[in-house]
């Protein structure tokens, strides 16, 4: 009688480590998350002689809240786990994280409301997956083809199973969402191109005037814009914005605010007129957390005047050759804040020597490793140790400075300016 | 960033504290504020003498919770801006409608 036993035993060991051989040898085949799945379901199904198999996953995005388990089935046949059982079933695996055998499933009050005769399930065999002690998901299996049902032996071997292949699911997991993320990266790498063909290709050549603007996106994709729109020979349109928030939706007003003045800028000469309007096709268009902050500028080459309209953005300078300086303000609140909002413009007479900086704040705000705003202060003694240079060698200081003082802080906004030097 | 709402006289005030920038705690600043119109609550103040860096998502949290209480019948006043904060709200013009109260007493005075 011993000896049986200890045949018996023999065989059960043989057997299981002959099932973890087929599960490791078909598993190691593939990295894909459902082919990983299926092949242990059907590993499963084979060798414990059962009518259908089925692996539930937890969602992990959501480990704070266990209602927001989100069940994902892979099975012999659809629809082998009816919803309300899964619920139920993934609902006391969370509790109790232990293996679970029913063999008569009507007759157990642990699940409730399953309907009579069309319910496809008698008897279940159920294993938690778990890796670093944390629940990931449930291998199930359903029907066993034998009278006498499920058995203890089953179950150990179900359990062993759980423990040897939950890390294999957890790895194909953890390469499906690295997948997903890359495929996040690829639309990222999308919409930046989408971003760099809306931005200047080259700056205007204006006889009288250098003229040079740069922009570095902090992201992938970020929220500054500049723009060059030619109306007629006299006058050239030069405007600026930072638009709230980054990657795709920043991209996609940006591309918006592009259309829209451009089809403005051609209808109308005035500059606080063509942010008016701007402003109520913004609006409209735009959820409430957008906005953009926009300094819109036409330079009349012919009377050498430069009328602008400033509607929330950091004020523009401009510095004569000695040193003195105005800033621009006239203008109004940020676009796409209120619907009708009358901007107001002003214009200044340029003079040879003059120079007009319009920045964008990922300037002044750039922190270094204190935590300490680079601020205008730093911002206009650069450009006053400049007024020499040409426009191209005065941005790129200005740059140079920036970089110098965050040194090892990252950039964490765009940075862009445009100067215009009346030679 | 940090919410922390107390109420008084039927007036919400939120403090403030912490970074508001680019970051979802800042951007639910609009969502919270919703959720406390959903239940009837349109008077707000935030105090904000506790923000230590104030960026453009922090300000977009800010005129959409305004623009979101005014639609219905609030209001929204703002305290102890800092001096940054301030400055932001001056060259975007934002104070025009944004008041700022050098103390929440002030700001809940203002609100009734």
């Amino acid at each position: 009688m011993n000896d049986l036993t200890e045949i018996q035993k023999l065989k059960l060991a043989v057997k299981e480590l002959s099932v973890l051989n087929d599960i490791a040898t078909a598993v190691s085949s593939t990295h894909d998350l459902d082919q990983v799945i299926e092949l242990i379901v059907h590993e499963c199904v084979n060798h414990l002689n059962v009518e259908q198999g089925a692996i539930m996953l937890l969602d992990q995005t959501e480990t704070d809240d266990k209602f927001h388990t989100i069940i994902r089935e892979v099975e012999t046949e659809t629809d082998i786990v009816p919803y309300h059982f899964g619920v139920q079933l993934s609902g006391w695996m969370i509790k109790n994280q232990k293996p679970l055998l029913i063999n008569d499933i009507a007759s157990d009050d642990r699940f409730t409301n399953l309907s009579d005769g069309e319910f496809p399930i008698n008897s279940i065999l159920s294993a938690p997956l778990k890796t670093k002690g944390k629940l990931i998901g449930v291998l199930n299996v359903f029907n066993k083809m034998s009278e006498d049902g499920f058995t203890p032996d089953d179950q150990r071997i179900l359990s062993i199973i759980a423990t040897q292949s939950a890390q294999v699911v957890e790895n194909a997991r953890l390469y499906d969402e690295e997948q997903s993320l890359k495929k996040i990266e690829e639309e990222l790498n999308f919409a930046t191109e989408i971003q760099k063909n809306l931005l200047p290709r080259s700056n205007p050549q204006l006889y009288g005037y250098d003229i040079y603007g740069k922009s570095i996106s902090a992201k992938e994709v970020g929220g500054d814009y500049y723009d060059y729109i030619t109306i007629d020979e006299n006058n050239t349109v030069i405007c600026l914005g930072d638009i709230s928030g980054h990657g795709m939706p920043a991209a996609m007003l940006m591309a918006n605010l592009q259309a829209t003045l451009r089809g403005q800028a051609i209808f109308t000469s005035s500059a606080g007129e063509c942010l008016t309007r701007a402003n109520k096709l913004l609006y409209r268009s735009t959820d409430m957390q957008k906005y953009a902050t926009f300094f819109y500028g036409i330079l009349n080459t012919e009377e050498s005047r430069f009328h602008f309209s400033n509607a929330g953005h950091n004020p523009p300078f401009l510095i004569n050759p000695n040193k003195n300086v105005t800033r621009f303000t006239k203008g109004g609140t940020v676009l796409g804040f209120m619907e009708d909002y009358q901007f107001e413009e002003d214009s200044v007479k340029l003079h040879s020597g003059d120079i007009i900086v319009i920045y964008s704040d990922g300037i002044t705000e750039a922190l270094n490793e204190e935590e300490e705003e680079f601020g205008e202060e730093r911002l206009l003694a650069v450009l006053k140790n400049n007024l020499k240079s040409t426009a191209e060698v005065l941005v790129e200081n200005v740059f140079e400075a920036v970089n110098i003082f965050v040194d090892d802080g990252k950039q964490s906004d765009d940075i862009t300016i445009v100067a215009i030097k009346k030679i | 960033m940090r919410i922390k709402e107390t109420e008084k006289d039927g007036i919400v005030i939120l403090t403030l504290s912490g970074k508001m920038m680019l970051d979802a705690k800042s951007a639910g600043l609009h969502d919270y504020v919703k959720n406390l119109i959903e239940q009837g609550k349109t008077k707000v103040i935030m105090d904000m003498g506790k923000i230590t860096w104030f960026g453009s998502t922090g300000l977009g949290a800010l005129l959409a919770s305004y623009t979101s209480l005014k639609d219905n019948d609030g209001d929204l006043k703002v305290a102890r801006a800092t001096r940054k904060i301030r400055s932001v709200f001056m060259f975007t013009q934002i104070i025009k409608v944004l008041e700022n109260y050098d103390t929440v007493e002030e700001a809940v005075a203002a609100i009734k």
